[in-house]
């Protein structure tokens, strides 16, 4: 679903209440923050800004506690040909990443 | 909450950076036809709760001394449109958002199939991981 589609619809996901496009890169202008980076996504859901960080990011981590939120997102990277992202199952009080360090850590709606 | 940034520090190199982003509780949803506001939403007690504990949360991280606060602010984005039902059955399902502000459900009653957009805020804070 896309914003400024024009279309009159219901909204039933989480995700579609979401910014479906880029907006929130845009409004945080925080690029330079993700750009040749390792990235942490906590909160993934289904990857929604995995997709708008991968490209350039060095690799971006999706972590999420929902395991169908997890399993959607890795078929969505697969779908999108995505190879510097990777998903997993874990919550925001243990991460699971062990000693693995990252450059940027995105709470997205998830503190 | 603390637990979760103090996890967030562990994994984040010196140096680094940890953003929040999340719905701007201070700044109440409006709801608009065409360009102008007619109204607006209101949030769940719990949710304005939640959001000041987590305010809370990352301001006794910074006192900690493991961020340092590089900026902060707000910024407004538009759901897809929809109509009134559809905003009605949002409305039912979230555990974010209460019901309409006083007058905006009648109003938008009287043209139920007119497209309606929803403005929410989104607050981010961006930290220098210490």
């Amino acid at each position: 679903m896309g914003n400024g589609s024009g279309d009159v619809g219901r909204v039933g996901c989480p995700s579609a209440v979401r910014p479906a496009d880029d907006v929130e890169l845009r409004g945080l202008r925080a690029e330079g923050y993700f750009r040749g980076k390792d990235v942490l996504d906590i909160g993934t859901g289904d990857g929604r800004l995995v997709w708008l960080i991968a490209p350039m990011a060095r690799s971006v981590t999706g972590l999420d506690p929902d395991p169908e939120g997890i399993r959607e997102a890795a078929r969505n990277a697969k779908r999108r040909r995505v190879r510097n992202a990777r998903f997993k199952v874990s919550i925001a009080q243990d991460l699971g990443v062990g000693s693995e360090r990252f450059d940027t850590a995105v709470f997205s709606w998830s503190l | 909450m603390v637990d979760a940034l103090h996890e967030a520090h562990r994994a984040v190199r010196p140096g680094g950076t940890i953003i929040d982003l999340r719905p701007d509780s201070d700044h109440q949803p409006r709801v608009l036809r065409g360009r102008q506001v007619v109204g607006g939403l209101r949030e769940q007690p719990q949710a304005v709760a939640d959001s000041h504990f987590s305010d809370r949360a990352v301001a006794r991280v910074v006192r900690e001394g493991l961020l340092k606060p590089i900026r902060s602010g707000h910024f407004w984005y538009s759901l897809p449109p929809m109509d009134l039902p559809a905003l009605d059955d949002w409305l039912a399902e979230s555990r974010r958002l209460g019901g309409y502000t006083r007058g905006t459900h009648a109003l938008l009653a009287r043209d139920p199939d007119r497209p309606i957009i929803v403005r929410r805020a989104l607050a981010y804070g961006i930290y220098e991981r210490r």
